[in-house]
């Protein structure tokens, strides 16, 4: 096998390319700017992975969400109707691309990918959770629900919390009957109806101005409830909010 | 042109970058029977593996601005001519077997341990067989490291994998192809 190539005829080819301009030396502004797009890109993502991460658990910890699990089994469906999916899909997607861009990084193969993703992963999660402790989140939430700033774009994931359940109801009593409630809803008034409780109503037990977490089945516009319970001052703060929001007393509330 | 025999071949490529393309033939010098040598154990038709060759000049010299002068130039060619060989190797599937010159097959020799029972004119055969059947993943590696005389670290900065399992996959295709040969010594003695 001829080892050397011809290496003369290599060398002078490829100079004859170079000295006629036809082989030209790439921009360094070229590198400059990928280099610079994929940091940037990879920042970018990294940063919304930790806020989507935040706005999960600030979804979980203002809205009626985690309140059905205390209902037991009987909860789990109205659970899952409000779970936060769209935040956790955005989460999960974001996580995903950070991952793929650090593989892409000129310094990443120095370390196995299993570490790298390891500590991406602690670095989120802990970030995110500093974050869900401030009220970064409420504000974002602000933004989203008058239409104004950036929070905006978190709206089409952040509604879900207020929105009409088919399964669950979490309000304000506004009305107590005989054998319904009828509650304040960031959606409006809803009519729940008791007589399907598994346990028995007494009306004492409920006054107006204060705060219910039922599950059931709605048919039309009436809510069935089979279980009630009342809920404290400091749960489900995203619904309160919302019911300002339906009130039109947005801007005094915040 | 300056005397580029006593620059470095990343002071060679400020000054390319900077000064003098023409500087960049010193380059192809240092560096075409060093690639020309690797790249054989991948393109086996003298005249693709001119054309690897020649590809691998070019693109390195096009992107002469994306290398970074505080690390090593050879890691950074290797790497190029790397995913040549690869690229190379993806579109021409044929199974085709690796030929060693004898210091390489001595290094293998001595490398590998196998003791007396071997015929030494059988064996340059068989190692050049089993070698070839190696898959790419401990063939790379071990052909950096015996043939090509790179560290771990270079070998790391080349095929970019961690430097831990360069040194995984060096001893684990040292196993394999011992075994390899082994395994076909037991043959053919049947």
């Amino acid at each position: 096998m001829n080892q050397n190539n011809n290496p003369v005829e290599i060398e002078k080819k490829i100079m004859s390319e170079i000295k006629s301009g036809r082989i030209k030396l790439r921009s360094k502004y070229i590198f400059w700017a990928k280099k610079l797009g994929l940091n940037s890109v990879l920042s970018l993502s990294v940063i919304l992975a930790i806020l989507f991460f935040n706005l999960i658990l600030f979804y979980m910890k203002s809205t009626d969400n985690l309140g059905y699990l205390s209902f037991g089994k009987n909860g789990f469906l109205a659970f899952l109707e409000s779970f936060p999916y769209s935040l956790v899909i955005a989460f999960v997607l974001f996580l995903l691309v950070t991952g793929y861009l650090i593989t892409k990084a000129e310094w990443s193969y120095k370390k196995q990918f299993k570490y790298i993703a390891l500590t991406l992963i602690i670095v989120v999660l802990f970030a995110g959770s500093i974050l869900a402790s401030t009220n970064f989140s409420q504000n974002i939430e602000k933004q989203a629900f008058i239409n104004k700033g950036p929070g905006l774009f978190f709206k089409p994931f952040l509604k879900r919390g207020i929105k009409i359940r088919g399964s669950g109801l979490a309000g304000e009593i506004n009305e107590i009957g005989e054998d319904y409630l009828i509650i304040n809803t960031p959606q409006g008034k809803q009519n729940l109806d008791l007589s399907q409780l598994r346990h028995k109503f007494v009306s004492s037990e409920f006054e107006k101005g204060q705060w219910i977490i039922a599950i059931g089945k709605r048919k039309d516009d009436i809510f069935m409830a089979y279980r009630i319970r009342s809920i404290s001052n400091n749960e489900c703060p995203m619904i309160r909010r919302g019911i300002h929001i339906f009130k039109n007393e947005i801007k005094n509330h915040y | 042109m300056m005397n580029s025999l006593e620059l470095s071949d990343e002071q060679i490529i400020e000054v390319i970058r900077t000064e003098d393309q023409r500087l960049y033939s010193e380059i192809i010098k240092r560096y075409q029977n060093k690639l020309s040598h690797y790249l054989r154990k991948f393109v086996y038709n003298p005249d693709e593996l001119e054309d690897v060759l020649q590809v691998v000049f070019i693109k390195a010299y096009k992107n002469l601005f994306s290398f970074n002068t505080h690390k090593k130039f050879s890691s950074w060619i290797y790497k190029i001519a790397h995913n040549e060989a690869i690229n190379h190797i993806k579109k021409n599937s044929a199974n085709h077997q690796i030929s060693l010159d004898k210091v390489e097959y001595q290094i293998i020799d001595k490398n590998i341990d196998l003791g007396e029972d071997f015929d030494q004119i059988l064996l340059k055969k068989q190692i050049e067989n089993s070698l070839s059947k190696l898959k790419l993943k401990y063939r790379e590696p071990l052909i950096l490291f015996f043939f090509e005389q790179k560290s771990y670290e270079e070998i790391s900065d080349i095929l970019r994998i961690p430097k831990n399992t360069v040194g995984t996959l060096v001893s684990r295709g040292k196993k394999m192809l011992k075994e390899k040969l082994i395994t076909n010594k037991l043959y053919e003695s049947k």
